[in-house]
């Protein structure tokens, strides 16, 4: 049961705050744009600034599977698009050689290199056909791959076929809608970045992020929210090593419910900083000026603009 | 708007003059985004270009600007307006826009350098003033040399070193057996081998930017700004009393724009020396993330050191175990006869796998050769 593709920029806006994605108008040219023109989609932006969440609301959104290849240091072809499984292979082969010695090497040689001793990775299963439509392919943090396996990532990207060389050419009958994300923490390669439409998703605005809250933590009340935004943006101005993501607000805004509070206090802070920050150094800065914190909060009303 | 798709060579010519990458394949996605979106909306034609345009942030400002100045929001709407006559307007403020007028201006030096040829240059009748440059100390230089010798370390070509990775490929050499292409070759009996691949070598580079460094340190910076837009994994960090990490602020492809953000980052240019500590702090908060994978570490320091020679000592034999190798780059070196005799020099020189020099643009250049691959 799939939806309808979006067909212009108002109906992708649409899509996305149905799917309580809270984005601005450049996120829904960009989408409809990598939908319209199928392109995939690089989106690059800090931890917790919701990229991944964007394909998981597109698969939603349209009925397809999501198809997430989660890249590390090491990705090579085997974990990326198939593998053969060689032990199986191995004991196929010596089960043939014992029960019928007079099998030819050849025959036995077709015989191992069946589909069924293929493993399909994530690139290999986004190419075979779905039922409910061409899938979201989710290439998730990129830049944590070594810069060889981007080489080959572009030549799939590029005509959406790959070859077996056991078993013939694979191709895509209907394109997968491709998200690949970054946390930048190394450079794409500029061939893989032409391949795709370019999309920057930095941290949201006051404003934004307390549309976030109200989508994704209905629980947390408009004060407390309020609260929870203005300290977290302000900690986004410091000079911390990893500043807080909409990822983290969220947690914390759960947590500080979960804890039955309803309001910000000096030893709430020192409870659960934990949870907004992830460095010992930052925890540490971030205590040292609680009182001084709380007090901008409560003077001024929080500025929420951008 | 029927203006807008034939006035696109036109803002890509500007964005490229400012130092943006844009291939001929992304000018026809951006005409093919244009015809998606309509140009009824500014935002969206902005975006539409945005997204096919640009894919670096650091030139999301550059290109805000540039689309401004081509496309006023007065302009928009006024029927028949030719968005091309607004481009001669703006263009005043940030540094990005000021070397968007300037760039195509007095390229000379760069390319000189840039022409692999050096009968090229004598043939110009610039080779000495060029090579007068090369040799002068920055500290000698005029304000208008040092511009020049900046834009030549900007176009400085510097290339990796290479490094053992965890990924393989098949090498008759190799020590280890490849099951999976004996598998594909469908035989078993001719036992084939896998060897590790090389990967480009990630760089360290921390900068002693204390007062008695004043100009060299600028200078390389300016260097560890060309490096940073090269590719590979480069980390930088600059101290004097304590350390700052300026890795991303160097990624901005604005050079002015780049030392500018270093500066506000960095709470004490100028200020003295604690070395040792320095480093101390370095390998606490740094040492096991960047020099993880076997980085060449570039240490520019004069070795003047204010506190403990035993902290020094302690973190730089910790450095040198956790690091590929230890360069120590030592301005003081352009005094003929130097001797690393004060105590802090002393002990760098005891550790460090190498000397260089940067107090000119030949030593620069040198090292950017000296980083070269090695056989
Ligand atoms: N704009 C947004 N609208 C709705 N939820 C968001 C938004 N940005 C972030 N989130 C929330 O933050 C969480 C983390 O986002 P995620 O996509 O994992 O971040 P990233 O992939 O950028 O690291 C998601 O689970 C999502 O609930
Ligand atoms: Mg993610």
């Amino acid at each position: 049961m799939s939806a309808n593709v979006p067909a212009s920029v108002d109906e992708t806006a649409a899509f996305l705050r149905r799917g309580q994605y809270v984005g601005d108008r450049n996120l829904a040219v960009v989408v409809y744009l990598a939908l319209k023109l199928q392109r995939p989609l690089l989106l690059e932006g800090e931890a917790g600034v919701g990229k991944t969440e964007i394909a998981k609301v597109l698969a939603a959104g349209l009925g397809r599977k999501l198809i997430r290849l989660q890249c590390h240091e090491g990705l090579d072809v085997a974990a990326a698009l198939y593998e053969w499984n060689y032990l199986r292979q191995m004991l196929e082969l010596r089960m043939a050689e014992i029960s019928a010695g007079s099998t030819s090497r050849e025959a036995l040689a077709a015989e191992i290199f069946d589909p069924r001793f293929l493993i399909r990775r994530p690139l290999l299963q986004a190419l075979e056909p779905h039922a409910e439509g061409p899938p979201v392919l989710l290439i998730d943090e990129i830049d944590r791959a070594d810069e060889p396996f981007e080489a080959f990532l572009l030549e799939i990207l590029s005509d959406f076929q790959v070859t077996v060389p056991e078993l013939g050419t694979l191709s895509a009958a209907q394109r997968p809608i491709v998200i690949i994300t970054s946390n930048r923490t190394r450079e794409i390669h500029d061939a893989l970045k032409r391949r795709c439409l370019y999309h920057w998703i930095g941290y949201p605005s006051g404003e934004r992020e307390m549309q976030i809250l109200a989508q994704r933590a209905p629980e947390v009340n408009e004060a407390l929210a309020l609260q929870v935004v203005a300290y977290v943006q302000n900690l986004r101005r410091r000079k911390l090593f990893k500043p807080p993501g909409v990822a983290e607000s969220l947690d914390w805004a759960h947590a500080i419910v979960a804890l039955g509070q309803h309001a910000l206090s000096a030893s709430l802070l020192e409870e659960t900083l934990g949870v907004l920050l992830k460095y010992e150094e930052d925890i540490a800065a971030a205590r040292a000026s609680i009182d001084e914190d709380l007090n901008a909060l409560n003077l001024r009303k929080p500025s929420l603009s951008r | 708007m029927a203006h807008l798709s034939s006035s696109l060579p036109e803002l890509t010519r500007a964005l490229r003059a400012g130092g943006v990458k844009i291939g001929s394949g992304s000018m026809l996605d951006a005409n093919a985004a244009l015809a998606a979106v309509g140009l009824a909306a500014r935002d969206d034609v902005r975006a539409a270009l945005c997204a096919t345009l640009i894919r670096d942030p650091a030139d999301l400002a550059l290109f805000e600007h540039v689309f401004d100045a081509f496309f006023p929001l007065q302009s928009w709407t006024l029927p028949g307006s030719d968005p091309l006559t607004a481009k001669s307007k703006g263009l005043e403020a940030p540094p990005a826009a000021r070397r968007l007028a300037q760039s195509l201006a007095s390229r000379g030096d760069v390319q000189l350098l840039r022409g692999p040829d050096r009968h090229e240059r004598i043939a110009t009748g610039t080779e000495s003033r060029l090579e007068r440059l090369a040799s002068k100390d920055f500290e000698q230089m005029t304000v208008a040399e040092l511009e020049a010798a900046r834009r030549l370390i900007a176009a400085a070509p510097a290339r990796s070193t290479w490094r053992r990775s965890r990924r393989w490929e098949s090498d008759s050499a190799g020590r280890s057996v490849d099951l999976k292409r004996m598998l594909r070759s469908r035989q078993t009996d001719i036992v084939l081998f896998r060897a590790p691949q090389w990967r480009p070598r990630d760089w360290v580079l921390l900068i002693d930017i204390s007062g008695s460094m004043a100009v060299y340190s600028r200078m390389f910076l300016h260097f560890a700004h060309a490096l940073s837009r090269g590719g590979g994994r480069i980390e930088t960090f600059v101290f004097a009393t304590r350390l700052t990490r300026v890795t991303r602020e160097l990624k901005e492809s604005d050079p002015d724009a780049a030392m500018r953000a270093v500066s506000r980052r960095v709470p004490d240019w100028d200020g003295g020396t604690r070395l040792g500590e320095s480093l101390a702090e370095f390998s606490r908060l740094w040492g096991r993330r960047v020099l993880g994978r076997g980085a060449q570490v570039l240490l520019l320091t004069d070795g003047l050191e204010r506190d403990g020679i035993e902290v020094l000592d302690l973190e730089l034999a910790r450095l040198v175990r956790s690091s590929h190798e230890l360069v120590w780059i030592n301005p003081l070196r352009r005094h003929a006869g130097y001797q690393p005799l004060a105590a802090g020099a002393g002990v760098l020189a005891r550790h460090a796998h190498r000397n260089a020099s940067a107090h000119n643009l030949d030593t620069i250049l040198d090292l950017a050769r000296m980083l070269g691959p090695r056989v």
